[in-house]
């Protein structure tokens, strides 16, 4: 596939996006329509119109670009769909497994398009067989009895309207012209009498039965007409006027013709809406907010200076107007703000839709019955967030499938429904949002796992298991290895990485879990990526910023609060001892040590599991800070997950608190072996 | 090596490189960013200067953990960007407060760096055939990232190449040295 030399390439990003966005709407419409075929009801057309429209909407495209190979699939598979959708393909297997792999090779050629080098042969490949697959398919599928229709025209339909009132109903009627027409034995005026109070409002010949050019015989060729008419008689008397002419008299359904106009109103509506949505790069978006940022370091520093003046002279006219003016600038830059973090926000539905097929795939190699429910799926989400959360919500997914709901006889015989149900659903909690992955499966033996855990040594004996602690073991890939229950056992791996993931978000996970009931993951994370509360504080002469979300409190304590227990630094915090560190030796710019008569602060953080108290020199403050990566500049640092700017312009890095408290948990526990062995 | 550049020294090296140029073509000379590491002096493509800032004017903010070379990073017009001491890579003494040390921001293959230098001294046309390759006894600390040597009217220049320097298998074995 090679784009058109002229095409240009941002057009063609916009194309792979909008194509990309079709094709889901493809996939989601598709299983929902499995669905009901399964249940053994017939689709509403509606769907197969919206299946239509947007593999017909990619074909236009694909001829734009010249894009050849996609073109041809998309026709091919909107072959089945007008089939399916005039109600000449039946909806059967078949059919719907040549649909799936049609949007299967329709996927994989649109990768071809992205990274020619890359899937190019084999959307070559999946081209030719799903063609081939869809022309055969095509033909079992058609039905010798197919009938063409045309479709209604705007006055047809707004006729039909008016009339199904005045008592007339619309039919269609197939004339054959044979020689009689020709001969002009049948004219218009009797086919107006034929139809009674009625009248004609269309005659178009059907183009399926019209003969190739060269092979037209004029005195034997008979051609079939179709004939849209109101009439108040019934379908016998029509025909016995009508007489010589071979007739077949199918009555059209005004609801029929009422829904053509609904959905023509819809489509115009559809069209008028388009013309005001623009695509845009999201980095382009990114680059916007960025800006906003910087506007917002750059006014912080204008306060401090309208601060500064103002506390020299209060009364002077000049500084009060520019306290005014300053104020004023700082209500629209939050309203910017507001506006430019607005244009990120997208329905959460754009990334539960990516997982039906997930789900149906993963059911159907278990052997399985999943049906997958949404809830609050129009909660809107940054789309970065969106995009960083993928990955973790199919990992979820994939073990609520996996692990957690039973085969469908097992389901039975603990007397629940046969088809397990896995839930997303995602929700507003202040400034932070929730998603939850919830399935009605076998759940975890908490208890089992809070013995297995006591016996581990990684909690006390005393110690509950809150749904927080409990995620932190179960999502530790430690753990599960490590694990004999086999329940347990293989469930963290993927969660391992949900874990980190959320960690790095400036997110917590929560697990609840019951036997026999079900297991429910929650994740909350921060309303924008951009922007995260923190707390400043200052070690070894440097000032760094610490995301409140792993922040559980903050003491003020004294170099001898902290004393040596079996080679770990710790201090008594209500009884417990509370493992001590300096964040200045954890990152390698000091010893760590703590001399006795020093004063400082103890950050305790809860990440990974564990609760750990950071030694640091001085608390500066808690500020909202712009969250800037790093990873471009100097690659990836352990203990360190970003950078912020602050008002004066002074760089300041984040703490990865998960890392460092994972770095600190591990020197401890190795430590700590080595320490048992020479006892 | 002479430390001293005068102004007349420099006009007339440049237009002694551009003669010689001209007896090859235009496309055959190339314009050089030269600046001293520590009292050497080394040059690199223009095309590859987004602009230079005086060291004394910034800020670099020290990174835990960050690879050995990178410094820190520096905040310019809003943007993190590495600081890497060229002085360290090069393993020259370094002297950050000399007055005419400077940061040269660079554009490589798609990254923005900031280069800190001991100061930058001028843009020198040289023919590209003038640029030989280094000898083999000469090859040093961070030789793997030079170009050749060039000679003009004060001595040698190094000609670096900083594409090689910040490829992504280079910075990735420096991230892994650095580990």
């Amino acid at each position: 596939m090679t784009p058109s030399e002229y095409a240009d390439e941002d057009l063609i990003r916009e194309f792979l996006a909008e194509a990309e966005e079709h094709f889901a709407t493809l996939e989601t419409d598709l299983l929902e329509i499995e669905e009901l075929v399964r249940a053994g009801s017939t689709p509403p057309v509606e769907i197969v119109e919206a299946m239509f429209r947007a593999v017909h909407t990619v074909k236009g495209l694909a001829a734009m670009f010249d894009f050849n190979a996609m073109k041809d699939l998309a026709h091919s598979v909107e072959h089945i769909l007008d089939g399916l959708r005039k109600r000449t393909v039946p909806f059967d297997v078949p059919c719907l497994q040549t649909l799936f792999e049609g949007a299967d090779a329709l996927k994989a050629s649109l990768a071809a398009v992205r990274s020619p080098d890359h899937g190019a042969a084999e959307a070559r490949a999946a081209t030719a067989r799903i063609a081939s697959f869809l022309g055969s398919q095509a033909e079992q599928c058609e039905p010798s009895a197919r009938q063409p229709e045309h479709e209604l025209s705007e006055y047809a339909r707004t006729r039909i309207a008016e009339a199904v009132e005045e008592g007339l109903r619309p039919v269609r009627i197939n004339l054959r012209w044979g020689i009689e027409l020709r001969l002009g034995s049948l004219k218009l005026e009797s086919l107006n009498r034929a139809l009674g109070q009625g009248e004609v409002l269309d005659i178009r010949p059907l183009v399926d039965d019209v003969p190739q050019w060269d092979s037209i015989d004029p005195h034997a060729t008979d051609l079939t007409v179709e004939v849209l008419a109101l009439t108040d008689l019934p379908d016998d008397e029509i025909s016995n006027t009508l007489g010589v002419v071979t007739s077949s008299i199918v009555p059209l359904h005004s609801e029929e013709a009422a829904q053509d106009a609904d959905e023509a109103d819809a489509h115009e509506r559809g069209a008028g809406f388009s013309e005001h949505v623009i695509r845009v790069n999201i980095t382009r978006l990114d680059d916007l907010m960025d800006l906003t940022g910087e506007i917002v370091t750059a006014r912080t520093r204008l306060d401090e200076l309208v601060d500064t003046l103002r506390a020299r002279d209060k009364k002077d006219h000049l500084s009060q107007a520019l306290t005014q003016s300053a104020k004023d600038i700082g209500a629209l830059i939050d309203v910017l703000q507001d506006h430019v973090m607005g244009l990120r926000m997208v329905p959460v539905r754009q990334l539960f839709s990516k997982f039906p097929r997930t789900v149906r795939d993963l059911a159907r190699r278990s052997g399985k019955e999943i049906r997958l429910a949404y809830e609050g799926e129009e909660t809107e989400f940054d789309k970065r967030l969106i995009e960083q959360i993928e990955d973790s919500i199919l990992h979820m997914v994939r073990n609520a499938c996996d692990h957690g709901i039973e085969h469908p006889d097992e389901r039975e015989a603990a007397g629940k429904p046969r088809t397990g149900t896995v839930t997303l659903a995602a929700g507003h909690e202040g400034n932070h949002i929730i998603v939850e992955v919830r399935d009605d499966g076998r759940g975890l033996d908490v208890l089992a796992i809070w013995q297995k855990a006591v016996d581990a040594g990684m909690i006390s004996p005393d110690q509950e298991l809150d749904d927080g602690a409990l995620a932190d073991l179960i999502m530790t890939s430690g753990f599960s290895t490590a694990s004999e229950i086999t329940d347990v056992s293989g469930r963290g791996v993927g969660l391992d990485v949900v874990r980190k993931k959320t960690a790095e978000l400036g997110g917590s996970i929560r697990l609840w879990s019951e036997l026999g009931v079900g297991t429910t993951i929650f994740i909350r994370l921060p309303m924008t990526l951009a922007i995260l509360p923190s707390l400043l504080i200052v070690e070894a002469d440097r000032s760094f910023a610490i995301p409140i979300a792993s922040v559980s409190e903050v003491l003020r304590v004294h170099g001898r609060d902290i004393r040596r227990l079996r080679g770990t630094s710790v201090m008594d915090l209500r009884g417990e001892a509370l493992p001590v560190t300096r964040l200045g030796g954890v990152l390698g710019l000091t010893d760590g040590k703590w001399a006795r008569d020093r004063k400082g602060f103890v950050i305790v953080v809860v990440a990974a599991g564990h609760r750990l108290g950071l030694a640091v020199d001085a608390l500066e403050g808690q500020q909202q800070v712009v969250v800037k990566n790093l990873e471009a500049a100097v690659g990836r640092t352990a203990g360190i997950s970003g950078a912020t700017i602050l008002g004066d312009g002074t760089v300041v890095p984040i703490i990865d608190v998960d890392a460092v408290v994972t770095l600190v948990a591990e020197t401890v526990s190795a430590r700590a072996g080595t320490g048992g062995e020479r006892k | 090596m002479t430390k001293k550049h005068a102004g007349s020294a420099v006009v007339e090296d440049t237009m002694g490189s551009a003669a010689q140029a001209m007896a090859f073509s235009d496309v055959e000379t190339m314009q050089l960013v030269t600046f001293l590491l520590g009292e050497d002096e080394y040059g690199f493509h223009i095309e590859h200067v987004q602009e230079i800032i005086r060291l004394r004017h910034v800020h670099i903010t020290a990174i835990p953990n960050a690879p050995a070379f990178v410094e820190g990073v520096i905040n310019l017009r809003g943007r993190l960007l590495p600081a890497v001491d060229l002085r360290k890579r090069f393993d020259r003494p370094t002297d950050m407060t000399g007055r005419a040390a400077r940061i040269v921001i660079v554009n490589v293959s798609d990254r923005t760096v900031g280069l800190v230098v001991d100061a930058v001294l001028e843009v020198a046309k040289v023919g590209t055939l003038e640029v030989e390759q280094l000898p083999d006894l000469a090859a040093g600390v961070g030789s793997e990232f030079v170009e050749g040597v060039c000679r003009i009217d004060r001595g040698l220049v190094v000609v670096l190449d900083l594409n090689r320097m910040f490829s992504e298998e280079e910075t990735g074995l420096m991230e892994d040295l650095a580990e």
